[in-house]
C-alpha cells in the first residue's frame, strides 16, 4: 500500500470505574487507519467500538496507548463525529446546522453558508434549509449530521452507527448517499457498525472486533471496486462468502454448535 | 370527530358571572358596600382613567416592575448558565442559593428598605431579588438537563469558552430559562404591590392601599382590574417574546 498512514493506534486500552469495578473496555487495540480510506469497525454491541471512536474524537481520554491522528496542517479540525441518535442541534436551522463546525473554526460567513449550501443539496434537504430539526423525519436529521460533518472538512470524518436508528428502507439510501459523497470526496472515514451488510458495503477495510474488552480479532479488504452501488453489491457472489467470513470471525452460531458437548 | 367549539366560548363564563353579579347587586341582593355593581366599578375606572391618576400610577408601576426585572433577570441568566456549566461554580454558589432562595421575599422588605432607602431603588433591588431567583435556578436546570449529545457535538465541533456558552449552553437552556422567567415576573408584580402597599406615595399598589384608606371600593375593584389585566397582557407578551426567541420548538 502507497497510502499514508493517517491514524496510527498502539496498545490502546480503555478501563472505566463504575461502581462495580473497573471495567475493561478495549483492551490493547493496535490499528492503523490510511488517508482517503473507509474503515469500518465491526463488532458486537459492548465490545468498546462506540468507546473507541469516542476517544479518537477527543470525547474520552484513554488508560493507555497511544493514539495518533496526523494532521496535514492549517486549522482544519481533527475530527468531526456523526452519532447514533439524533445530534442535530434543535435551535439551529438545518443550514446553520451544516455550518456549526466552519463556523466554530471561524470560517467566515458568505465562505461558509456556501459550502453548506453545497452539502445540504447533496443530501437532498434544499428545500428544508431553513427548516429547524423538529420539522424533519430521523432519515432527514441524520443527513444533517452527515452533511454537517462532510462540511466541516475535518482531518478524519468518525459515525458511530450512524443509521442503527434508521428503518431499513431510510437506512439502505443513507449508506447509498454515504457511497456517493465518500467516493467524490475520499475523506477518510472510521465508521463503526454491528451490521456486517453495511460494513461491507461501505468499508475499504473491515476490522473484527472481539466482544468486551475490545481487541481487534481481524481486518478483512473489502474486494468490491468502486462506485459501489448499495443494491447491486448484493447480487455479486463474492458478497456472501464475505459475509460468512465475518460471521465466523465473530463466532456467530458457535456457542450453538458447541452447546451439545458441554 | 368533535366540533370545534366556536371562538368566543372562553369569554361565557366570565361575562356570565359579570350579568348575575350586576344582577344581585342591582337587586341589593348583595351586600354593594363590598361588592359593588360591575358597571359603578368601570364607572369608577373610567373616572381614574380620564383624570390621569390611573395612568400615573400604572407607568409608575411598569417602570418598577420592568427596571427591577432587567436587574434581575440579567444576572441570573448569567451566573445561572456558569452554575451550570462549571461544577466548582455551582458548588461555591449553591449553598448560598439555598439559603436565601426560601426566605420570603416579603421579608426582606425591610432589610432593604434598610440599606437603599425608600426611594426607587429599593424598589428595583427588591423586585430584582425576587425574579433573580427562579430565573437563576431554571437556568442552572435548564444546562444541567441538556441533552447530553448536544454537549459532545459542540466539543466535537471545536466549541471552547464563550463559543460554547452561546451556541450550546445558553440556546440549550433557554426554553427552560423561559419557565423561570414567567415565574419571576407573577412574582415581580406581586412585589411591586407589596413594596407599594408599604412604602410608596404612588403606582398601583398605593392605589388600592389608599381606595381602602378612603374607603373608595369601586376604585379599590378598579385597581385590582387592572392588576388583572397588566398580568395576563404582560404574561402574553413573554410568550410572543418566546415564539421569537425559541424558535425551534414544537408547539401546539
Amino acid at each position: 500500500m502507497t497510502a499514508e498512514l493517517k491514524i496510527c493506534i498502539r496498545g490502546l486500552r480503555k478501563d472505566f470505574a463504575t461502581r462495580f469495578g473497573r471495567v475493561e473496555a478495549l483492551g490493547s487495540v493496535d490499528l492503523d487507519v490510511r488517508e482517503g480510506e473507509l474503515y469500518v469497525l465491526v463488532g458486537p454491541s459492548g465490545c468498546g467500538k462506540s468507546t473507541l471512536l469516542r476517544i479518537l474524537a477527543g470525547l474520552e481520554g484513554t488508560t493507555a496507548g497511544t493514539v495518533e491522528i496526523r494532521r496535514s496542517g492549517g486549522r482544519r479540525a481533527p475530527t468531526a463525529m456523526v452519532f447514533q441518535e439524533p445530534s442535530a442541534l434543535p435551535w439551529l436551522t438545518v443550514r446553520s446546522n451544516v455550518a456549526y463546525g466552519l463556523r466554530m473554526q471561524g470560517v467566515e460567513a458568505a465562505r461558509r453558508d456556501s459550502i453548506a449550501a453545497r452539502y445540504i443539496e447533496k443530501v437532498g434537504l434544499a428545500r428544508f434549509a431553513g427548516a429547524y430539526p423538529y420539522q424533519l423525519s430521523g432519515g432527514m436529521k441524520q443527513r444533517v449530521s452527515v452533511a454537517r460533518a462532510f462540511a466541516s472538512d475535518p482531518e478524519i470524518l468518525l459515525m458511530d452507527e450512524p443509521f442503527g436508528s434508521l428503518d431499513e428502507l431510510t437506512r439502505l439510501a443513507l449508506q447509498d448517499e454515504l457511497l456517493w459523497l465518500f467516493e467524490e470526496t475520499h475523506k477518510t472515514i472510521v465508521f463503526v457498525t454491528h451490521s456486517i451488510d453495511e460494513a461491507l458495503t461501505l468499508g475499504d477495510r473491515v476490522a473484527v472486533m472481539s466482544p468486551a474488552p475490545g481487541r481487534i480479532l481481524s481486518t478483512i479488504d473489502v474486494p468490491f471496486p468502486r462506485p459501489r452501488r448499495v443494491i447491486a453489491l448484493r447480487e455479486d457472489p463474492e458478497y456472501g462468502r464475505h459475509v460468512a467470513r465475518i460471521w465466523n470471525l465473530l463466532g456467530v452460531g458457535r456457542e450453538r454448535d458447541a452447546a451439545p458437548s458441554a | 370527530m368533535p366540533r370545534r367549539p366556536p371562538r368566543g366560548l372562553p369569554l361565557l363564563s366570565p361575562l356570565l358571572i359579570l350579568a348575575v353579579w350586576e344582577g344581585l347587586a342591582r337587586a341589593r341582593l348583595i351586600d354593594v358596600r363590598f361588592f359593588p355593581a360591575p358597571t359603578a366599578i368601570l364607572a369608577a375606572a373610567w373616572g381614574t382613567a380620564q383624570s390621569g391618576e390611573l395612568w400615573a400610577d400604572l407607568g409608575i408601576s411598569l417602570e418598577r416592575i420592568g427596571v427591577g426585572f432587567v436587574l434581575g433577570t440579567l444576572p441570573a441568566i448569567v451566573l445561572g448558565v456558569l452554575m451550570g456549566l462549571i461544577p466548582l461554580v455551582r458548588m461555591t454558589c449553591m449553598p448560598v442559593v439555598s439559603a436565601i432562595y426560601p426566605i420570603p421575599k416579603s421579608a426582606i422588605l425591610p432589610l432593604i428598605m434598610l440599606i437603599f432607602g425608600i426611594g426607587e431603588l429599593a424598589k428595583w433591588v427588591f423586585i430584582a431579588i425576587g425574579v433573580f431567583f427562579p430565573v437563576l435556578i431554571n437556568a442552572m436546570v435548564g444546562v444541567l438537563t441538556i441533552d447530553r449529545i448536544y454537549m459532545d457535538v459542540g466539543r466535537n465541533y471545536g466549541a471552547r469558552g464563550l463559543n460554547f456558552l452561546l451556541t450550546i449552553a445558553l440556546p440549550g437552556a433557554l426554553p427552560v430559562i423561559f419557565a423561570g422567567i414567567k415565574l419571576g415576573f407573577g412574582l415581580a408584580l406581586i412585589l411591586v404591590i407589596i413594596a407599594e402597599i408599604v412604602a410608596s406615595r404612588a403606582g398601583l399598589g398605593f392605589l388600592i392601599w389608599n381606595a381602602w384608606q378612603i374607603f373608595d371600593v369601586e376604585k379599590l375593584y378598579s385597581g385590582l382590574i387592572v392588576i388583572g389585566i397588566l398580568g395576563y397582557l404582560s404574561s402574553e407578551a413573554i410568550d410572543a417574546l418566546e415564539r421569537v426567541v425559541v424558535p425551534w420548538r414544537p408547539r401546539a
